[in-house]
């Protein structure tokens, strides 16, 4: 059985990367938004009531993500029937996931697996579009749309959470690397760390 | 590149999708003749126009889809979820 409890208290896979501050001029503002818990679940159509019910809210539809009201809780669609739960009020990822299991989804923990990055800042959108192929003017990937795809070759979930902002979820094993490209791509607008 | 259309995702460029071969061969039956399970893991087509193949949706859904694509001209004409390809 690993140790659980050690791996959670693993450190940031960011601990060593570069952080320039934030200056005035800085057109993209980059930053860590650890996960407390993010579990990806299968649901099988006889029980997205029940999972819904446990969640409190409605699994979102394909290519959107929901925060859902008056919890640090988010849902993101991954696939059909797939979704994940991330949570930022401090739930244990074994909690969260024995819960979900009890309605009936099955749940596969991935909170070490990936390393969230908000993005933000005038020039966010001219920074991803060095190496994003999808189209992310407001019109076609309004706040509240989430996708994965490649960022830079690395598979990345990118979610649009409102006010010109995004928030990337990186592979952990990519994620020194896509930051090091995210300041290089981003040195022409100004990027500081929050 | 070409740009698939993913039936869970909509359009993707080709670079999130890995290639999965001929998408028309079926599987022999368990107890079929050896020369026919040799035709069903070696033997395949190379046709010149419209033909139906297996990608893999690697970096977004990561579901398996079924394109018809034209071999000359790389016109995409439709995709499919497996299980729902027209005959």
């Amino acid at each position: 059985m690993p140790d659980l409890a050690r791996a959670s208290a693993r450190a940031s896979a960011l601990a060593t990367v570069s952080r320039p501050g934030v200056g005035p001029d800085c057109g993209v503002r980059l930053s860590e938004r650890p996960a407390d818990a993010l579990v990806q679940v299968a649901v099988p159509a006889a029980a997205r009531a029940a999972v819904a019910d446990a969640l409190g809210h409605a699994l979102p539809d394909p290519l959107t993500a929901i925060d859902i009201p008056g919890k640090s809780t988010r849902l993101l669609w991954v696939s059909a029937d797939q979704w994940w739960v991330e949570a930022r009020d401090g739930t244990a990822p074994a909690d969260l996931a024995a819960r979900l299991a009890a309605a009936g989804a099955r749940p596969t923990d991935q909170t070490q697996a990936r390393v969230v990055v908000h993005l933000a800042g005038e020039h966010t959108r001219d920074l991803l579009a060095k190496g994003w192929a999808l189209d992310l003017h407001p019109r076609a990937f309004p706040a509240g749309a989430c996708a994965q795809s490649s960022l830079a070759a690395v598979s990345v979930m990118l979610a649009a959470v409102g006010g010109g902002a995004y928030d990337l979820y990186i592979p952990r094993s990519f994620a020194q690397s896509l930051w090091d490209w995210l300041l290089d791509a981003g040195a022409e607008f100004g990027v500081g760390v929050d | 590149m070409l740009l698939i259309p993913c039936p869970w995702c909509g359009p993707r460029p080709q670079t999130d999708f890995t290639y999965g071969g001929d998408g028309t061969v079926v599987r022999p039956a368990e107890d079929a003749p050896q020369a026919a399970w040799a035709d069903f893991v070696f033997v395949r087509d190379n046709p010149m126009g419209p033909h139906r193949e297996l990608w893999h949706h690697s970096a977004g859904c990561r579901r398996w889809l079924v394109v018809e694509r034209d071999t000359v001209t790389h016109d995409i004409t439709g995709s499919f979820k497996p299980g729902e390809v027209p005959s």
